[in-house]
């Protein structure tokens, strides 16, 4: 069975983007090594010619042609989001200092 | 009776009547992942409270064209993840015949409508057995369509390859009446494709019945497998002929959806980031970036988990030795379907391999990934499948059996379950 660290984990969250507390890593830190056993009964079957990616909609049928259907209105997706000021959505600052919301 | 079973989410939404149609008349609860203008749709998950859809799914335009009357929004499975509703945000849902049981899942809240006569449908949503395996946990009629013949445009997305939405009900006929409604072509949904549903009379002393020995050769309740032969003996005794078949790749099936799925996943609950949908954690000089991971905090355990496989799976170095060995596996599944159905015209398994679960019985996440043993190849196949009632337990527990067809072979199963239902009164049975 594979092993997978505490400090495994929290690089996994890290690249999943996800905070997770202690109690989480240490029960992820178990249950990740067992899932992956489970799923690695696949190198088995490694040796099968490999497809390509799926590709469920042949690229042709991708083009459609445009045309207006019904529109959500700015009050509809006012209700969908948190934060609004002045018709925009607000998002907090990406670098330095956090600007006023 | 649902207050108790905690069948409905938003319990104080008032039914939207339905007009004229085909559909008229008809009551249907529609599963918490499915869009209904004006309506929330928490798909289960914290993270999505308070989000109220902003436009219908194309089946529910679809429904309310026809007539019906949706009457609710069905409990499920975080997102869709689960096969028990214990991974529901907002508490599991009951089994109406045993409430110390599971009712399946993920559609759980659907399956559990149906059977305690809250509705005469609903629809769930099937990725690896959602429909199927609580249609038969609840004693019901489920179908899951052919990838692409049913819109999933305005259904949350949990693994895009393998979605699909399906109908729920006592009987065969409703099932069909609903998914007639529902199918079809859709510029929105662009793996949609030309489908129209043309319903059949299958003459059974024709049919080929096909047992793939790999599924019937696992472990198996005994009194699952008795019921479900009890289908066969039926379907034989009508003339049809019964042969074993070999489906080699489906036992790589459940580790290779236990790739696909939390891949896909991985990357379709990226959007819930705190700035687009209402549920946002906020906390002083918090970044864009702290934004994002703190709000994802509100996911459940499994969806954290699947999220954590799903990046592990598509990691540099991990990708070729699993998601894509688990595509190479889809393809192959999908290749020895294809053989099988040149040579027979139904397969035919029990549709789960143990009787509904009491709650808390399978804490550990792999144990429960069995639930879906016997569902899973369908997904990957992209074929129909449908699970049917076909028996009881001793201790009164619903048993169901699975029929799998080809491509586009809805008209083929749902003719066999209505003929099968005309003689039998197991699907009429209902819990206390």
């Amino acid at each position: 069975m594979s092993e997978i660290s505490n400090e495994d984990i929290a690089h996994l969250a890290k690249l999943s983007r996800l905070t997770l507390s202690d109690e989480e890593k240490e029960k992820f830190a178990k249950q990740l090594p067992e899932i992956l056993e489970f799923v690695d009964r696949l190198s088995v079957v490694a040796k099968l010619p490999s497809v390509s990616q799926p590709q469920t909609v042949p690229l042709a049928k991708l083009r459609v042609d445009e045309e207006s259907s019904e529109k959500l209105s700015l009050a509809d997706l006012q209700k969908l989001a948190p934060a609004w000021h002045d018709s925009q959505l607000v998002v907090p600052a990406v670098f330095g200092e956090v600007a006023d919301e | 009776m649902s207050e108790d079973l905690n069948i409905f989410l938003h319990k104080d939404l008032k039914p939207i009547e339905g007009g004229e149609g085909v559909l008229s008349g008809l009551k249907i609860a529609i599963k918490d992942n499915i869009l209904v203008r004006d309506w929330p749709a928490t798909a289960g998950s914290k993270i999505l409270e308070g989000f109220i859809a902003p436009y219908d799914a194309t089946v529910i335009r679809r429904l309310k064209e026809s007539g019906a009357t949706l009457v609710g929004k069905t409990n499920l499975d975080e997102f869709a993840m689960g096969s028990s509703t214990e991974n529901s945000a907002f508490g599991p849902t009951k089994n109406p015949w045993d409430i110390k049981r599971v009712p399946g899942g993920s559609s759980g809240g659907s399956a559990a409508a149906v059977a305690a006569d809250l509705c005469d449908a609903s629809l769930g949503s099937d990725t690896g057995g959602s429909i199927r395996q609580p249609a038969a946990f609840c004693g019901v009629t489920g179908l899951k369509p052919t990838y692409g013949s049913v819109s999933r445009y305005g259904l949350i997305a949990l693994a895009s390859s393998l979605d699909v939405i399906g109908p729920m009900a006592r009987d065969a006929e409703t099932v069909e009446k609903v998914f007639s409604v529902i199918s079809g072509a859709d510029n929105n949904d662009q793996t949609t494709f030309e489908y129209t549903y043309r319903p059949v009379e299958t003459d059974l002393s024709k049919l080929k019945v096909g047992l793939p020995k790999e599924l019937w050769e696992l472990s198996i309740d005994p009194e699952i497998k008795i019921a479900v032969r009890s289908f066969v003996d039926w379907l034989a005794d009508k003339g049809a002929k019964i042969v074993d078949v070999s489906l080699p790749s489906v036992v790589y099936a459940l580790p290779a959806y236990y790739v696909i799925l939390p891949a896909e996943a991985s990357a379709n609950l990226s959007r819930y980031d705190g700035i687009r949908y209402r549920q946002s954690v906020v906390k002083d000089g918090q970044k864009l970036l702290e934004r994002y991971m703190d709000t994802r905090s509100l996911f459940g355990a499994e969806v954290k988990r699947r999220i954590l496989i799903g990046t592990f799976a598509l990691s540099v170095g991990h990708y070729d030795a699993y998601y894509q060995t688990a595509v190479n596996v889809k393809a192959k599944i999908t290749a020895d379907h294809e053989r099988v159905f040149q040579e027979i015209d139904l397969l035919l398994t029990p549709t789960t391999p143990t009787l509904p679960f009491e709650f808390g019985a399978k804490s550990d996440p792999v144990e429960m990934y069995q639930s879906d043993l016997m569902t899973v190849a369908a997904n990957l196949a992209g074929v129909p499948g449908l699970s049917l009632p076909c028996g009881f337990s001793q201790s009164n527990l619903p048993i169901g059996a699975q029929l799998i067809a080809a491509s586009s072979g809805e008209n083929l199963l749902l003719s066999v379950a209505k003929q099968y239902q005309m003689e039998t009164d197991w699907h009429t049975r209902k819990p206390n």
